[in-house]
């Protein structure tokens, strides 16, 4: 019973399992509607980037990059008709930033994912509409009214439901609307969010997704017919047509910037020069170079050399633009500083690629305000305060500070685990007031974008170790417990076995040993008389032949439980020996199918069958004894009937008299878990046994015993029916 | 540019029954990102392999792998240091005849007279030198007149290009052309001309493929550009693959003519085709 218990826990932890375990991984996967960013409260985890650097900034989300086709990604693929809006603000000119809806097989790579984008386009002044399938499809752009200036918000909707994409652009200051849809004959379905930019940083915040239905996109498209295909705007000249860009303006002069410039300056030194200032005499000057840093300080770098820029607006430029600075510069470490600086846009553009230093070569100050990518092993979990993460690090027997600003806390301390060899981009800056001259140098990263992981920890640390210990102790346990438990059954089954054979020999050798024993004595000491003797040996010696003939029959019994014949061919050749010398005859019938039963039911019940016929022979001088075999599809049945005397039932002979046969047969009953009855009268006496038939096995499962049974010796199968 | 060689790409995928997978890096100097789709194309046993490298070394090993794994490939715009053969094919843009255009161009808006500056000399990309060479060797034949004024060495941004214009403007006042032999050069030549107010006087030659240069174009504040033929690029690349897949014998190098573009013909079809952004027609 308890084995069984066992057995039914199992199954019952098996199946919560496989039951909980895939509602889990489905509810993760579907998102419910509606959905509201967590930028404001710092947690972001739901977002996956592909491509760009994105930080947390100001209550949104900012990407620092001019890559073609950053993307960041969240929701899900199942969802159908729904809206996603948000706030949006182009960081740069040339490019454009927007919202994809339904997106799926979403890659790194320019237009590499499946879904429907709308995005604010400055160079254009238009809002773009159209479909990516691993490249660009554009179906429609219209103008935006008050144009699409880069530094100022829009509320950007994207609405999907059948078949119809429609977005609308909300100019905040200029109080208008854009709206532009498209139709699809064949359209993608389902999918999930994304925010997007192509060749320009943006920033997004209130990224807001909610279920659509018709109604909500008739009363989005304000009368807006949708375009059924890609209009003529894919060709150069269509694209120009629309274009109010360029016009007769360096884009130093007329392009609006962060800070109030005058026209580009034409005097400008390259950026290695200013290393040679003394702080005895600080310089005007001007310089040009491109972003590598925006936060928390500013730093361009030229082909020579890097510096840091104390502007006061620097958030408003993005890694890449190419700006012209012009302020006092001041040495600093081993580069230099240009404090109160006027930064002025030149151009926008893609980030300048990392030169690939070692650490020893960093500590030179060679590097010093450059933008580098050296590899190191993490040395401690990394701190986190609030959005800035600490990460220490080791490499060529030095170790340096990574910086990383806007991070998102939790991804930080999963991602990164101590003892990694992480790959790591960021301006390699020498200034006490980062290295507190606790290292030679740091590294300032603009997101964690910039951080890879190259391998993670080795396995072997302190708390796999202990972890895997741990495990093996378990396992040790648990075999133990199992190893006892099998210990423990076979121990029952041999002594199981052994208290089977110690009836079978009580119940012939034993008693007739003790019959003979009990003659023999009556021969030796009883009343002298030759005639009496002589009865006794006679007894003795007919006693003596009975248990030996109940000594064959017990050998033969045992023998039979090892052969393939049927049970009802079994019984006829093992009880028929057992009436030889008596007048009865044996009738045998077999009502049903017959089907095999388990050897051990089998065996058991021909030796009931030994057992009764045996009676039946010695005490009830019957003439005819009926075997009959019953299969039923529930229960086999097995009843031995003489037409002897029969016996009260208050007679029946008991254990406490020294008889054991009926109490043998009811234990074998009781072993194969059948029902056993005995009824007598005057007429005759019939012994029942009833085995109850195992509920037959789904065809899974008789397939599979059948495939376990062709493995064993042929003597072995057909045991299960 | 890329959009019209995935046209081309498309069309003769079409032809062939192939089906085109596209993809490039968010960034065009992003080399780790073009070595991954090189390696997706082996692990996925792909029929093909057309790529336009980032760099010219970097790619060299991606590629052998890609030829050891029996996956025809072909490079585009511009070479490799391998050995053509062998699996490997060459489509590249005719620089020598770029540079030619250049000069031919150069030569007739100033008459065979004059001074010209050449900028965005990149010693680190060969087909910059080819194109720059190009150009020296026939404007020195058909138009000796023409003086070169400077060649400066650069390799870096827009800004650094508009500075150097900027120098050479101003201390070369009898200036009549520059020629920029890629897009940065171009948009910070454009720049420094546009703020020199000498629009009319300096002659603007660019090379390269960028939608702004075309408007510039339509404008008149660029002379011309001269642009690769990249539909046409894509289409013979795609092409050659299923050649090879045929088991055709196929040519181990192509040259591609570039095209001059100028207020004159930008709007022709052939010209609108060759621009086109849409990549699903052709």
């Amino acid at each position: 019973m308890r084995v069984r218990r066992y057995l039914w826990t199992a199954i019952a932890c098996g199946f919560t399992v496989a039951v909980v375990c895939p509602f889990l991984y489905l509810q993760e996967k579907t998102q419910a509607l509606p959905y509201h960013d967590s930028f404001s409260s710092g947690v972001a985890t739901e977002w996956h980037a592909l491509g760009g650097g994105w930080n947390l900034y100001s209550g949104g989300i900012r990407n620092d990059s001019d890559e073609r086709g950053a993307k960041l990604l969240t929701g899900s693929p199942a969802w159908s008709d729904y809206s996603v809006e948000a706030d949006v603000l182009l960081l740069g000119r040339s490019g454009d930033a927007g919202l994809i809806i339904r997106s799926s097989d979403e890659e790194l790579g320019v237009d590499a994912y499946s879904g429907y984008y709308a995005g604010l386009r400055d160079a254009t002044s238009t809002l773009a509409i159209g479909r990516a399938d691993h490249g660009w499809i554009e179906y429609n752009a219209v103008p935006v009214k008050g144009g699409v200036h880069p530094f100022r918000w829009y509320h950007l909707k994207l609405m999907a439901v059948g078949c119809q994409i429609v977005a609308s652009a909300f100019d905040s200051i200029a109080h208008v609307s854009t709206i532009v849809a498209l139709r699809e004959m064949n359209c993608t379905k389902t999918g999930r969010i994304g925010l997007r930019s192509y060749s320009s940083g943006g920033v997004w915040k209130s990224v807001r997704v909610t279920a659509a239905v018709k109604p909500d996109l008739i009363a989005m498209l304000k009368n807006v017919a949708p375009v059924d295909s890609p209009n003529f705007r894919q060709t150069e000249a269509g694209v120009n047509s629309l274009s109010p860009y360029p016009d007769e303006k360096p884009p130093g002069a007329g392009y609006p910037s962060p800070e109030a410039g005058g026209g580009v300056n034409v005097h400008t030194l390259p950026l290695s020069s200013l290393r040679l200032v003394s702080d005895l005499h600080p310089m005007e000057t001007s310089v040009r170079g491109s972003v590598v840093l925006t936060s928390p300080v500013l730093y361009i770098q030229d082909s020579t050399a890097g510096i840091e820029i104390d502007s006061p607006r620097s958030s408003l430029l993005k890694i890449g633009d190419e700006v012209e600075a012009i302020g006092t510069a001041a040495p600093r470490g081993f580069g230099a500083v240009l404090r109160n600086a006027k930064v002025q846009l030149l151009w926008s553009s893609e980030p300048a690629p990392p030169l690939s230093v070692t650490a020893s070569q960093a500590t030179t100050g060679r590097f010093d305000g450059m933008f580098i990518e050296m590899e190191g092993r993490l040395e401690e979990q990394p701190q986190v305060i609030g959005q800035s993460a600490t990460l220490n690090l080791r490499s060529d027997h030095q170790s340096y500070l990574v910086i990383v600003q806007g991070v998102r806390p939790d991804v930080i301390s999963k991602k990164f685990q101590p003892n990694s060899l992480l790959r790591l981009r960021g301006v390699c800056v020498i200034d006490p007031a980062y290295t507190k001259n606790l290292t030679a140098f740091v590294l300032l990263s603009r997101s964690s974008q910039d951080i890879t992981v190259v391998a993670g920890p080795p396995w072997w640390d302190r708390r796999h170790l202990i972890e895997i210990l741990l495990a093996l102790m378990f396992l040790s346990f648990v075999g133990l417990l199992i190893f006892a438990r099998a210990e423990r059954w076979r121990l029952r089954a041999v002594l199981e076995e052994r208290s089977r054979l110690a009836r079978e020999i009580h119940d012939t050798l034993a008693q007739g040993f003790a019959g003979i024993a009990l003659q023999l004595e009556s021969a030796l000491h009883g009343p002298r008389s030759e005639i009496a003797g002589s009865e006794a040996v006679e007894m003795a010696f007919h006693m003596a032949q009975s248990s030996r003939r109940e000594a064959h029959r017990s050998i033969a019994a045992l023998r039979t439980l090892h052969t393939d014949e049927p049970i009802e061919h079994m019984l006829q050749r093992v009880l028929r020996p057992q009436l030889s010398g008596s007048r009865a005859e044996l009738v045998f019938s077999t009502t049903g199918t017959p089907r095999r039963l388990s050897a051990e039911c089998e065996s058991q019940l021909l030796r009931i069958a030994q057992e009764a016929v045996a009676n039946a022979v010695q005490h009830t001088a019957t003439t005819e004894i009926d075997v009959k075999l019953t299969f039923d599809p529930k229960e086999q049945r097995l009843d031995i009937i003489d037409h002897g005397q029969g016996f009260e039932p208050s007679q029946a002979p008991t254990v406490e008299r020294g008889h054991f046969g009926i109490a043998g047969m009811k234990e074998r009953a009781e072993g194969i878990k059948s029902r056993f009855e005995i009824q007598s009268s005057p007429a005759g006496t019939r012994v029942t046994v009833v085995v109850p038939v195992r509920r037959s096995r789904t065809r899974f499962w008789k397939s599979i015993s059948l495939w376990v049974d062709s493995f064993k010796p042929s003597a072995e199968r057909q045991r299960y029916s | 540019m890329w959009e019209a060689m995935h046209a081309g790409a498309k069309a003769a995928g079409d032809e062939a029954g192939l089906r085109i997978y596209w993809n490039a890096p968010t960034r065009e100097d992003d080399v780790e990102r073009q070595i991954a789709l090189v390696e997706k194309a082996i692990e996925d046993k792909d029929a093909g392999l057309v790529l336009a490298p980032a760099q010219y070394l970097a790619l060299v090993g991606p590629v052998r792998e890609a030829l050891s794994a029996h996956i025809p490939t072909v490079v585009i715009r511009s070479p490799l240091p391998i050995p053509a053969g062998q699996g490997l094919s060459y489509v590249l843009n005719n620089e020598n005849e770029m540079g030619t255009i250049a000069a031919m161009r150069i030569g007739s808006i100033l008459h065979g007279e004059g001074k010209v500056a050449i900028l965005g000399l990149d010693p680190d990309i060969s087909g910059i030198i080819l194109r720059s060479r190009g150009f020296e060797a026939a404007l020195s034949t058909d138009f000796p007149g023409i003086a070169i004024l400077e060649r400066p060495i650069s390799s870096s941004s827009a800004a650094e290009f508009q500075q150097i214009a900027q120098e050479v403007i101003a201390s070369q006042p009898r200036l009549g052309a520059i020629l920029a032999l890629n897009i940065a050069a171009a948009e910070g030549s454009w720049t420094a001309i546009m703020a020199s107010g000498k629009s009319k006087d300096i002659k603007l030659v660019a090379c390269g493929q960028e939608i702004d240069l075309m408007a510039r174009v339509r404008h008149g504040t660029i002379d011309s550009v001269i642009v690769e033929n990249a539909y046409n690029m894509g289409f013979r690349a795609v092409h050659l693959i299923a050649a090879r897949r045929r088991g055709e014998p196929v040519p181990d190098r192509i040259e591609v003519s570039p095209v001059l573009v100028d207020k004159t013909n930008i709007d022709t079809p052939e010209i609108q085709r060759m621009l086109s952004m849409d990549w699903r027609r052709h």
